[in-house]
């Protein structure tokens, strides 16, 4: 799952097991559902206040799901290849000694082709749901230009608002968490039960 | 692996075990995750003709001998097969 599989942790957790994947999947949303909440509440007197539900969000994305970074429990979704060692330059002859950035273990960060395929098809079903909260994010929006007599504007644009926060969030979490919650049980390295036939 | 992608046998779990490895040092020596020499193993994916050629230069066998669209015949009943069949030529001959 990422670089650090034999011994993914989380908070010091243990996350070999899906069991406790899935809890803090569903612990985290929770948590961001909170942050939403009170974010929208207190958008209504300060509208940048939204930003702490996308920094959020970000946080959860790169540091606790992964996918986003370095850290976290899946490995980056761009697999790209790490930042390579910077050439020697003119400083050296300088007697400036550059301070020399390791190169990053690209086995331990790229994803392998079942990774990918992973990665793949977990963005496919991410899109799922995210469509429908656009669809209906468009069909208040369409209201809100011509709002109904039974729905006043300022709802129509406060239940946009929420829609909007909500999609924001899922695009960012909700495919690393689709991993999270599909991949089974994590082995040791050196099981080899099963092998011998 | 596509859901309807048929099932693929393999002997990568044997051959592995023969050669004294662990799924670690053969995801090391194919640049992939362990967890999917694992996944390999149970059939719960298809490889990628690439990995497929590449677990075939390992053990340096022929794909077949490594994949197959038909369950494999257990390796005891295949050598005691052959020794069966050699015993009575012998005994013919």
């Amino acid at each position: 799952m990422t670089s650090a599989s034999l011994t993914l942790k989380t908070f010091g957790i243990p996350m070999q097991r899906r069991a406790a994947r899935r809890r803090l999947v569903v612990v985290t949303y929770i948590v961001l559902a909170a942050i939403c909440c009170f974010t929208a509440w207190f958008a209504r007197t300060y509208t940048w206040s939204y930003g702490f539900a996308l920094y959020a969000a970000v946080a959860v994305g790169i540091f606790v799901f992964g996918g986003q970074g370095r850290f976290g429990l899946i490995k980056a979704f761009p697999n790209k290849q790490p930042r390579p060692e910077p050439p020697i330059v003119d400083l050296v002859r300088l007697h400036l000694a550059p301070e020399s950035i390791p190169a990053a273990d690209s086995a331990g960060l790229k994803n392998d082709e079942r990774e990918l395929s992973r990665r793949d098809r977990a963005h496919y079903l991410a899109f799922q749901p995210l469509s429908v909260v656009w669809f209906l994010a468009l069909l208040l929006a369409a209201w809100a230009l011509h709002p109904p007599s039974w729905l006043p504007l300022n709802a129509i644009l406060s239940l946009l608002f929420v829609l909007a926060l909500v999609a924001s969030i899922l695009t960012i979490t909700l495919p690393a968490a689709i991993i999270l919650w599909n991949e089974p049980d994590m082995e040791s390295p050196t099981f080899s039960e099963g092998a011998r036939s | 692996m596509s859901n309807t992608d048929p099932t693929l046998h393999n002997r990568i779990a044997v051959l592995r075990t023969e050669r004294r490895l662990s799924r670690q040092q053969l995801a090391e020596a194919l640049d992939v995750n362990y967890q999917t020499i694992g996944f390999l193993e149970r059939g719960d994916y298809n490889p990628s003709l690439t990995l497929a050629l590449q677990l075939s230069a390992f053990f340096h066998l022929p794909v077949e001998a490594i994949f197959s669209l038909t369950p494999f015949r257990p390796l005891s009943e295949l050598v005691y097969s052959n020794d069966a069949a050699q015993e009575q030529r012998s005994k013919l001959a």
